[in-house]
């Protein structure tokens, strides 16, 4: 019993200690941003194990300390459910910007990522992105998920500091957050839109049966904005159907009331994930719907043309990058990725990763005076002409969600096959 | 000389459990960043939610994994009771005008959300309280689904799965502490009453305790539906800590965590929900630092993400391998301590202090004879 004791009054005194030094470096608010950073720095050196960036992060963590160098706060989730999106983004981010700081920084300033893993929680969302804004840094990117971008946005707007999200791409989130809050990515409105006039003006159809995973606020999205758009084009919905459950894979009961139509529909909407694709390809392609079959970015990951196979043939969906695309910006960062990180690119994810960052520099130069969360907030509106990986980011007007291209794919026998890109005016 | 141990002596008690925490607290309210101010909040929120969650779990032996549930009920209460008209009606598209025009002070909307909970933990135990152990567990899991799919349908009042932000935060750190020492007052009380012994008896021999005259099913009843009050608290703070909610966030996850903190801590005392949201707390957000790669002298470690899961999984395994009743075992050495009387009263005696100076006295003069006797059997052995 008194052992017991004991150890309770160990444990207590010891987690008593860990919050006094834990916060102790932390009231001193300047030495502990360069604390931070240099701990940031040093880690981004070592995570980019060609080692030939070693030098980068040291003399980045001299600038840090001698405040030579610019905070850009980074929110990643790469542990738990949205680590599969978000890693390849997380690594395409670091790569950015150490190629930007390789080749002298912004203004002779380094730029010193600060990246913290959030692990897809929303109260480490938010309290990351709370330590980020303590830290100093003018602006923050990060997320891919509209919830979580909501709840890490919501905070860098209480403080006024730009939150620029890469992936995020519900289309009213910056009505929702509030006027600090930017997406690089198009909208999901965007690119619903793109993919219903191609239904209906290079693909001739005119009904459409629409499915939709209910469980997510950005599928019920796609979902929404296919519609209204293919119904105004004047194509009619002729059959909807939804499922809300997390890895649903019995689709006979859709399939049925498909067949039961009295005419089949020309094309089919399927709103959804990808993990849920090929058992829903196989098995509505083998219930002898052959009718083109079409999809949001959700559907971009080439483990359904390989795991579908025939199946996945004359499967459109959209998504933000032309893959199959030669030009050399383009093969090039894949190249580099994969010397990196031993793989190509997972998704489109690590591209605007990469853009983002490029564009964020591009804010940081077009800055005369002094770099802080006005400036940057001004700055954003200001750049015209940005050419990413994913196309041109401007933000016109009081828009603050970009209109980007859209680029629509296909499958083919296990491979993937660019279509087409759209320019949305 | 009868040794008296240090934890028995009042004074010690009240410096290290009441005195300097609250100091801690109050340089942190004004003197802090703002992480920090945040994180310290949701630990203090852990807290509540561990200790009542300690309540059903712990002492009344009924294993609910449905507290996440009943935070939702208490999110989504004190936010449309505390956001102004304007802004529900601007964030959520066909809210009824009864809905948007209904305001309360967030204490109200607290209380409110707290009698909401007890009322459904209510009705739901006395349907599901008849089942035991596993399937208890699991039917308090299906509680999480129920809500779940309740918040997520009924756009026009909680906007659905696109989840509300905005919510104004009304308490700062020490506002939450008042509410949590309040909340940990009340359930002290509880578990300390003919009532707590009656859910301890329960606990322990169902058959035994009811052959006593204990009436079993309302006495599991009402436990269940107080730590349903105190998690919707709990999750009507939360919420206006973190300014934003979903469905989503009070799913899976969130219960697990919870259910997580109280095992680690020890879930049969109150003190334990401070040791358990201590270290699901604090600890991730120090771990997860390591994850982008470290060094050790000349090692270096590279970038592992995951590598925190890692660590706390086997924080986990060990605790419950080496102490099975969580850390703090069955001491309830912070609560017995912030709300026995004698704690204060012994303050005032003199002799107190002078047992607290003496056992740190002896405490060193104790290490310098052990030190003495060493070096005298060394001694000898080397005559030997």
């Amino acid at each position: 019993m008194m052992k017991r004791k004991l150890m309770a009054l160990v444990l207590c005194a010891g987690m008593t200690t860990a919050l006094f030094t834990g916060c102790g470096g932390s009231t001193g608010s300047g030495s502990s941003a360069a604390d931070s950073s240099a701990s940031a720095s040093s880690a981004a050196g070592s995570s980019a194990s060609a080692g030939s960036l070693d030098a980068v992060s040291t003399t980045s963590t001299d600038a840090a300390a001698s405040g030579d160098s610019i905070t850009v706060g980074c929110v990643v989730n790469t542990t738990g459910q949205m680590a599969a999106y978000e890693v390849p983004a997380a690594n395409a981010m670091q790569m950015a910007v150490d190629e930007i700081n390789d080749a002298g920084g912004v203004k002779g300033k380094k730029i010193n990522l600060e990246l913290i893993n959030a692990q897809s929680d929303a109260s480490q969302n938010s309290t990351a992105t709370t330590k980020l804004i303590d830290d100093g840094a003018p602006v923050i990117i990060g997320e891919c998920e509209s919830t979580l971008a909501m709840t890490a946005g919501s905070v860098a707007q209480a403080a006024g500091v730009p939150f620029i999200t890469y992936g995020a791409t519900l289309p009213d989130l910056p009505d929702r957050v509030g006027d600090c809050f930017y997406m690089t990515c198009y909208s999901d409105k965007v690119q619903a839109y793109a993919m219903a006039e191609y239904a209906y003006n290079d693909l001739g159809a005119r009904t459409a049966y629409v499915i939709e995973d209910t469980t997510s606020e950005y599928t019920e999205a796609l979902s929404k904005y296919f519609k209204e758009h293919f119904t105004e084009l004047g194509g009619s919905v002729v059959l909807e159907d939804s499922y809300d459950e997390n890895g649903y894979t019995d689709y006979s009961a859709e399939i049925a009331k498909v067949q039961a139509l009295d005419a089949e529909p020309d094309i089919l909407y399927f709103a959804s994930f990808s993990d849920q694709a090929p058992t829903m390809l196989s098995q509505f392609r083998s219930a002898g719907l052959s009718m083109p079959i079409l999809s949001g970015d959700g559907f971009d990951a080439i483990s359904i043309a390989e795991v579908a196979g025939k199946d996945a043939n004359n499967v459109y969906y959209t998504t933000h990058i032309d893959v199959t695309s030669t030009d050399s910006s383009y093969t090039d960062f894949v190249k580099k990725y994969n010397d990196l990180y031993g793989s190509d690119p997972e998704n489109a994810f690590a591209s605007l990763g990469y853009d983002t960052v490029y564009f964020v520099k591009d804010v940081l130069e077009s800055i005369d005076g002094d770099i802080t969360k006005d400036s940057v907030k001004e700055a954003i509106g200001q750049v015209k002409d940005f050419k990413g990986l994913t196309g041109a980011i401007s933000f016109e007007g009081d828009s603050h969600v970009p209109n980007k291209q859209v680029v629509i794919q296909e499958f083919k026998d296990g491979g993937v096959e660019h279509v087409t890109t759209i320019q949305p005016e | 000389m009868k040794n008296k141990k240090i934890t028995q002596n009042s004074g010690f008690r009240f410096l290290i459990v009441i005195a300097i925490p609250l100091a801690f607290f109050i340089i942190c309210q004004f003197s802090m960043s703002a992480y920090w101010q945040k994180m310290i909040t949701l630990f203090l929120i852990n807290v509540l939610l561990c200790a009542s969650l300690n309540l059903t779990n712990g002492f009344t032996g009924i294993f609910s994994m449905g507290h996440s549930g009943f935070m939702a009920i208490g999110a989504y209460f004190t936010t449309l009771l505390i956001m102004s008209s304007a802004d529900k009606t601007a964030r959520i598209e066909g809210i009824p005008g009864w809905l948007a025009n209904v305001h309360a002070p967030f204490w109200v909307a607290l209380l409110i959300a707290g009698v909401v909970a007890l009322g459904v933990a209510a009705l739901v135990g006395s349907l599901v309280l008849k089942a035991k152990g596993d399937y208890l567990s699991v039917m308090t899991l299906g509680l999480i689904f129920i809500i779940k799919g309740i918040v997520e349908n009924n756009d026009s009042i909680t906007n659905g799965s696109r989840g509300l932000s905005g919510i104004p935060n009304k308490l700062n750190l020490l506002g939450v502490l008042v509410v949590l020492i309040l909340s940990l007052f009340i359930l002290y009380k509880v578990v300390h009453s003919s009532f707590g012994r009656s859910m301890l008896a329960i606990r322990d021999d169902e058959a035994a305790a009811s052959s006593l005259g204990i009436h079993a099913a309302a006495i599991k009843i009402l436990s269940f539906s107080i730590g349903a009050f105190f998690g919707a608290v709990g999750g009507g703070l939360w919420a206006m800590l973190q300014g934003t909610i979903s469905p989503s966030y009070f799913y899976l996850n969130e219960t697990f965590q919870i259910v997580e903190m109280s095992v680690l801590g020890g879930m049969y005392t109150l003190s334990g929900s401070f040791y358990g949201a201590a270290i699901l707390t604090f600890l991730p957000q120090l771990l997860s630092n390591l994850e982008s790669g470290f060094s050790i002298g000349p090692v270096e470690v590279p970038a592992l993400y995951g590598l925190s899961n890692i660590i706390m999984s086997i924080i986990f395994i060990l605790v419950i391998m080496f102490r099975p009743r969580g850390v703090s075992g069955t001491s309830e050495f912070i609560t017995d301590t912030m709300f026995s009387a004698k704690t204060y009263r012994d303050l005032f005696h003199r002799e107190t202090w002078q047992e607290f100076a003496d056992i740190v006295k002896t405490v060193f003069t104790k290490n310098k004879s052990k030190a003495e006797v060493l070096h005298t059997t060394e001694k000898k052995e080397e005559k030997l």
